[in-house]
């Protein structure tokens, strides 16, 4: 990954099946999920941005030093990397590259005060930038404004429909409906790229992604049903751990909100009778201030605790 | 009539039937046999019933029994004391002699070209041996360099004789009737088989093209491709890669290949439209066939027995009128429509690559990583049952031909495959020859990314061992069975370098990547809004004069959301919309702007930006249409704005001055410049 990382950053922006060869060439793995998924997680990251919806093309972040909160002086290099530049940070302060199994190395520099920040940004030629994750948690916008924005007068087509569903937690196979539109989430299979439509009580529809429909439909079960069942996500004091269901993956920006307290990629854990959770299998991500989880939540309205 | 006069008229009949203004720039092969010499004696306005004896009777004319050569020895010496650009040669009709008796020989299978050489001279054989390479083999040189000298305006040349060996003297005749015009059509058949690009991308070895090109052609004709009955036995015989006959079909094969234009024409050099069978899998029609159109018919209409057509633009594929039978299948399609030869070649299982959503064509053999239908003729169902295990029927099209059956998910994995002719199609491979595949490339061409050298494929080459050899070292031997070298485990340093894989040569280049370089910042012409929502803050310009996109990005600092470059941005995403909101830019101006300029690579127009933030420097979130635009009356506004904007950028944390200059000039252009309007 960290050579794939490197060679988006020469390249700077290219289109999917690009990255799905040099994927494929770095580390042999041919599946055709494979490159899309190491894509995402360049992107949660916060090292590219990709065009999910026009086809997939993707662009390289301007690199950036990005102090985190609570981590002892610790700026997380975001964005564009180079051999050079590990070599410059090495030489002016404390360069830490930390592994992940599925990523790239997180690499963190040490700085003293925020002016030691700004300074070793400045003679690096990066960014600077304070609390990311405070920031995007700030900003995240609601789903209510996602779904407005969203809106469309007819829905999309397709040839095959699934409806999100409430036992499984996945979207399974639905007969076309005829007449009024069930109220949930539906995904729609067709020539183009498969898209995710939501529809809503007032007969309206909201074309979006896939996990913001998800969670969406999570939110509308929730109020259905009137208790915390349709729960997907929760906050743990140990460690400051934000426990998310895997099969409910937050939406991009509070995916990032989350994992850009850290830089590092959340880990798997398989909870046992969680007071909230329940029994499942989740996604810890670590070091997520409380207020940044609030800010989550707010946005995604779940039940507080 | 004078003594030599005839011999004159044939040198020049021969010579304006070969080498002619429209043979420039082609292969030329003084290829004479009886039929060829009757159209001479035609083109040349003096038909004659037996053309070979009234040719063989003007050489020996000129002949004598001790001196087989000297009256052409003599006319030439005359000829090479003339200024270029020179005359027709005089010996072009001995040296069509020599061919012709080498045509014969190819015929009776006898060796030998001195005798049968004597005795139409009415010469004595062993003159003929003594005097020969002085004189013939010198001229077969001479003709070469008279094309040369001519830019290859009469036409290039072709002859050639290895260096050692039985036909180290003689060979040149020989090149020039080893294959005939049939051949070399069957022989742009198989290059296109080959995946290989044409024309200086080609980058053949041509020292080390012969041996290969000759085992791949051999494969290829085993697997069902078109072969004359004079090239059979080359095909049947294990060892004529090593004979001297293989060794100069190679060399021709390498010349053909060098030389050929991505096209296929028919023997008689008429337009060809070459159909291939189409499946449209969402209107769920018949199949039908279609064909790509080539240059020199883009446009023109061609008129099939069903109905005329009007074809399309080069390249296009245009849908002919003719039915897709069974018949049509199985035994392959030959017309002549008004002058252009129409063909389609039969295949037992006809590969079908996706060329759309739902649209599926016939294709010689499939790229890696393609998906695939395969037409299959019911006496291959069995063979290919086994050998594609995937592969389930498909009704995504009404009325398959009877006899034949449509199956989707066909591909079938290489190692499976060898031996199985009617299959090679469904074995999906970029290139028939050594090719670069992989590798981290930046852009196009062979640049590559530091470390991220390409591999090299060596497809499988009976019986040949292929050298890989990087910068003048053998780095590794592929067997026969093909194989693939990662070269980035050689360790390359960055700099250009050379890849010889058997018959091809590449240049690879590998670029150290050192420092990412922001995009230029755009020049702000025109502000146009500024405006402070809820948590952001806003502004628009016109921007002009942009040197290079901005990057389809949201950058990482949250505050700040690019939504991409014109065209790319015409739907805002779910993240962005509601920033879109906040702005209070209307949704309407995520419409397409001229994605199809900006993808052509030319000037696409000014184009409105945003940025969106409490506290950042620039980003540029770009609109394809105009936001609302603000009268003059905006003008405080703006300024107080664009001063809010300027205080908040913290001192503290931004250390770039470029950035800060930026957003001081932004500042101080809109509290000095003429007042915004509408474009």
């Amino acid at each position: 990954m960290d050579q794939l990382l490197e060679w988006c950053s020469a390249r700077e922006q290219g289109s999917r099946s690009s990255f799905r060869d040099a994927h494929a060439w770095c580390t042999g793995d041919e599946r055709p999920g494979a490159a899309n998924r190491a894509l995402a997680i360049l992107e949660t990251l916060g090292h590219v941005e990709v065009d999910w919806a026009q086809g997939g093309d993707w662009a390289v972040n301007p690199p950036v030093l990005a102090l985190l909160r609570g981590a002892g002086g610790n700026a997380l290099a975001v964005g564009a990397r180079s051999p050079a530049l590990k070599e410059r940070l090495e030489r002016r302060g404390s360069l830490r590259a930390v592994g992940q199994r599925d990523g790239p190395e997180a690499w963190y520099v040490s700085v003293s005060t925020i002016e030691e920040l700004g300074e070793l940004a400045l003679s690096a030629g990066l960014g600077a930038a304070m609390d990311v994750a405070g920031a995007y948690s700030e900003l995240l916008p609601s789903l209510d404004d996602v779904v407005t924005a969203g809106r469309r007068e007819v829905g999309p087509g397709g040839v095959e429909i699934s409806r999100f569903d409430r036992l499984t937690l996945r979207f399974e196979p639905f007969p076309w409906p005829r007449g009024r539109w069930p109220d949930g989430a539906y995904e729609h299979r067709g020539a183009g790229p498969t898209t995710y439509a939501l529809r809503l009580e007032d007969d309206g529809c909201s074309v979006v992604d896939r996990r913001t429909a998800v969670h969406f439909e999570l939110r509308r079960l929730r109020r259905e049903t009137g208790d915390g069942q349709f729960r997907a996500f929760d906050w743990s004091t140990e460690g400051d751990t934000l426990l998310c269901d895997r099969r409910t993956p937050l939406p991009l920006l509070q995916l990032r909100t989350a994992v850009l307290a850290t830089g590092l990629l959340p880990q798997a854990r398989t909870l046992d009778a969680h007071p909230r959770l329940g029994t499942r299998r989740v996604e810890a991500f670590v070091g997520v201030h409380i207020l940044a989880y609030e800010a989550i939540a707010r946005s995604l309205d779940p039940p507080c605790p | 009539m004078t003594r030599g006069a005839e011999a004159d008229w044939w040198n020049e009949a021969i010579a304006s039937w070969f080498f002619n203004e429209a043979a420039a720039g082609q292969l030329v092969y003084l290829g004479v046999d009886d039929q060829e010499l009757e159209r001479v004696a035609i083109a040349a306005g003096r038909p004659t019933p037996n053309p070979r004896e009234a040719f063989t009777a003007a050489m020996q004319e000129v002949s004598s029994l001790n001196d087989p050569f000297g009256y052409w020895w003599r006319r030439t010496k005359r000829w090479e004391q003339l200024p270029p650009p020179r005359p027709t040669p005089p010996f072009v009709c001995i040296l069509a002699l020599t061919a012709l008796m080498a045509d014969d020989a190819t015929r009776s299978r006898w060796p030998g070209l001195y005798d049968p050489l004597a005795e139409a001279l009415a010469a004595s054989s062993v003159a003929v041996r003594a005097h020969y390479e002085d004189t013939v083999r010198r001229w077969w040189g001479a003709l070469n360099h008279w094309l040369l000298d001519l830019d290859g305006q009469m036409g290039l040349p072709t002859a050639w004789a290895p260096t050692q060996g039985f036909r180290s003297v003689i060979g040149h005749a020989w090149s020039q009737v080893l294959v005939r015009r049939r051949d070399r059509t069957h022989f742009a058949e198989f290059f296109s088989t080959l995946g290989a690009p044409h024309g200086p991308d080609l980058a053949l070895d041509f020292d080390r093209a012969s041996e290969e090109l000759f085992v791949r052609w051999r494969t290829w004709i085993r697997r069902g491709g078109s072969v004359s009955e004079r090239l059979r036995h080359l095909v049947d015989d294990p060892a004529a890669a090593s004979s001297e006959e293989g060794r100069l079909l190679g060399r021709i094969l390498a010349d053909e290949l060098c030389h050929w234009d991505g096209t296929t024409s028919d023997p008689e050099h008429r337009p060809s439209l070459r159909l291939v069978v189409v499946a449209n899998t969402f209107a769920r029609r018949p199949l039908y066939f279609a064909a790509p159109v080539p240059a020199e018919l883009a446009g023109k209409q061609v008129d099939f027995p069903l109905g005329a057509v009007l074809l399309g633009d080069e390249d296009d594929l245009t849908e002919v009128p003719l039915l897709v039978t069974s018949a049509a299948l199985s035994s392959g399609v030959r017309l002549d429509c008004s002058g252009v030869s129409v063909t389609y070649a039969p295949r037992a299982v006809v590969p079908m690559a996706r060329r759309g959503p739902d649209f599926w064509r016939s294709v010689e053999h499939l790229q890696p990583g393609e998906e695939a239908y395969a037409l299959v003729a019911r006496s291959e169902l069995d063979g290919f049952g086994a050998m594609a295990p995937d592969a389930t029927p498909s009704t995504a099209v009404m009325d398959v031909p009877q006899g034949w059956n449509l199956f989707k998910d066909a591909e079938v994995a290489s190692e499976v495959v060898a031996g199985s002719a009617h299959l090679a199609g469904l074995v999906p491979r970029s290139s028939a020859l050594p090719h670069l595949t992989g590798g981290l490339r930046l852009g196009s061409g062979r640049k590559y990314l530091a470390g991220g050298p390409p591999d090299v494929v060596v497809p499988e080459a009976e019986g040949i061992t292929t050298e890989v050899v990087v910068d003048g070292q053998v780095v590794a031997l592929v067997p026969a069975e093909g194989g693939r070298v990662r070269l980035a485990t050689l360790g390359l340093l960055a700099g250009e370098h050379s890849v010889i894989a058997g018959c091809r040569r590449f240049n690879v280049t590998l670029e150290p990547f050192d420092w990412w370089q922001p995009p230029p910042k755009p020049a702000i012409t025109r502000p146009v809004r500024g405006a402070a929502g809820q948590d952001a803050i806003v502004a628009g310009a016109l921007v002009e004069g942009i040197t290079r996109p901005p990057l389809v990005l949201v950058p990482v600092r949250p505050e700040l959301f690019v939504l991409g470059k014109p065209g790319q941005c015409h739907r805002a995403s779910p993240a962005s919309a509601p920033w879109v909101r906040t702005a209070g830019l209307p949704l309407a101006s995520f419409e397409p702007l001229d994605r199809h300029a900006y993808e052509n690579g030319r000037p696409f127009p000014p184009y409105w930006v945003a940025w969106v933030g409490p506290t950042g420097p620039w980003k540029v979130m770009a609109c394809g249409g105009e936001p609302e635009l603000r009268p003059d009356d905006d003008r405080e506004r703006l300024d107080a704005w664009a001063r809010l904007v300027q205080s908040m950028i913290p001192a503290e944390v931004v250390g770039d001055d470029r950035e800060r200059r930026w957003w001081a000039s932004y500042s101080s252009f809109a509290s000095s410049t003429a007042q915004p309007c509408r474009a």
